[in-house]
């Protein structure tokens, strides 16, 4: 496995963990981490996702947390 | 501001700039193509992926431009302002626009899919042999999609405000790495030196632009108001040299900024930063009672410093009287949300008009 390989391994691992939490953030992490999330609407929640997805570990630490 | 978030925080200013934008952009991009067809006629043409690829491309660098100009702009002149309340939708459609570009250039270059685009971008981009620039468009492109998908302000609020700002300083880095993609570029694919050109005045442009508000902001500071430490009252201003409904901006020693506002004949004294992305309170004005800031529309009641109900942002306030017709100020910051009573001063009577002189 070259070098390559295994960047693109770890791009592919880590989205695809972000996808998974990013989801499962879309449906009750938003408003577990804050109260005013939790009302929110289905629009609002698809924009988090991406920014959910890039950050997912810092989402995972913080719901984890509340 | 904080309550129940929603998708878009829209009004009819921010509709109008938007449909403005927008406008701005399919113009630009309708002219760029026509005049790239009307210019370089067969059999010297060029094909329409190629000048969609660079008419988006000149498209995104001119919209980053105009959003790095925009913060040193309005330190300058508060002319600026209107543009600065709604930089995050110019943010958010830059980055659309250069997603567009980046995409077209993987789908053309890349085989619409055939080969991997981020394999093709780290193995040395889509032409062998040549500069490598795209993987410098590529990593510019990585940081501007994290802060387009975090300029919602739920992540403002969660990240924390100083964690959000840092990240968000990443534009920097990658307007680095965009001149460096548009260099390489030209110089790897030998089109128009004109592009150079224009890129070197633009990042020439942002440098001075940004030098010129550091050295107004040292200014300002310099006519910070000194003096003793153990007097408790500071007298910053005559009442007269506040514009009805606006502040004047006022800093004592070395202390946090001052914004001693005017409205309904009492002046009140809140911080200058905005609880929300520390914009300028001070170069907002009272709307509805409310002080609003210049950058995003954050309000908060010059009474007390609080957001009005529902939200719950508070800024601290400063205890303040009026003698004479001066404003006299105590700089130590009370709690954030505090109520301080409003100092009232008597309006100036009005003066009649002069009769006219008859001959």
């Amino acid at each position: 496995m070259n070098l390559l390989d295994i960047v693109l391994s770890t791009i592919t691992v880590y989205l695809g963990m972000g996808t998974l939490i990013g989801i499962a953030f879309f449906g009750k992490g938003a408003g577990r981490i804050d109260p005013a999330a939790e009302a929110a609407s289905v629009g609002f929640r698809v924009l988090i996702l991406p920014g959910s997805i890039m950050l997912w570990p810092i989402v995972l630490m913080k719901w984890i947390r509340a | 501001m904080t309550n129940e978030y929603r998708v878009v925080q829209w009004n009819a200013h921010k509709k109008r700039y938007d449909l403005i934008l927008i406008s701005g952009i399919v113009l630009y991009l309708t002219l760029f193509l026509a005049l790239g067809k009307v210019l370089f006629p067969p059999p010297a043409e060029i094909s329409i992926e190629i000048l969609l690829i660079r008419a988006l491309g000149t498209c995104a660098i001119i919209l980053l431009h105009l959003i790095l100009m925009v913060g040193p702009l309005a330190r300058i002149t508060p002319k600026i302002n209107a543009i600065l309340y709604n930089r995050r939708h110019l943010g958010v459609t830059f980055f659309i626009v250069s997603a567009l570009h980046a995409t077209i250039v993987i789908a053309y270059y890349g085989g619409f899919g055939v080969e991997n685009p981020i394999s093709a971008v780290l193995s040395g981009g889509y032409r062998s042999g040549s500069i490598p620039f795209e993987f410098l468009g590529f990593l510019a492109l990585l940081i501007f999609a994290l802060m387009a998908s975090t300029s919602h302000d739920f992540w403002l609020a969660n990240l924390s405000p100083g964690v959000w700002k840092l990240m968000h300083m990443g534009v920097y880095i990658a307007y680095t790495l965009v001149i460096g993609h548009v260099v390489l570029g030209v110089i790897a694919s030998e089109i128009n030196i004109i592009y150079l050109v224009l890129v070197t005045l633009g990042a020439v442009t942002i440098v001075s632009l940004h030098l010129s508000a550091g050295v107004c902001e040292i200014r300002r500071d310099h006519r910070m108001i000194s003096v003793a430490q153990d007097t408790h009252w500071f007298d910053v201003c005559g009442v007269d040299e506040i514009p009805p409904d606006r502040a004047k901006v006022v800093q004592i020693n070395t202390d946090e900024r001052i914004a001693v506002f005017k409205h309904n004949d009492t002046v009140s004294a809140i911080s200058n930063v905005c609880a929300h992305q520390n914009g300028p309170l001070g170069e907002g004005k009272v709307i509805d009672g409310c002080v609003t800031c210049p950058w995003h529309g954050y309000q908060y009641l010059p009474e007390c410093g609080q957001s009005p109900p529902p939200f719950t942002e508070k800024i601290p306030t400063y205890d303040i009287r009026i003698e004479g017709r001066r404003v006299l100020i105590n700089p130590r910051p009370n709690e954030p949300g505090t109520a301080v009573k409003p100092a009232h001063f008597d309006p100036l009577p009005e003066i009649p008009p002069l009769e006219p002189i008859d001959a």
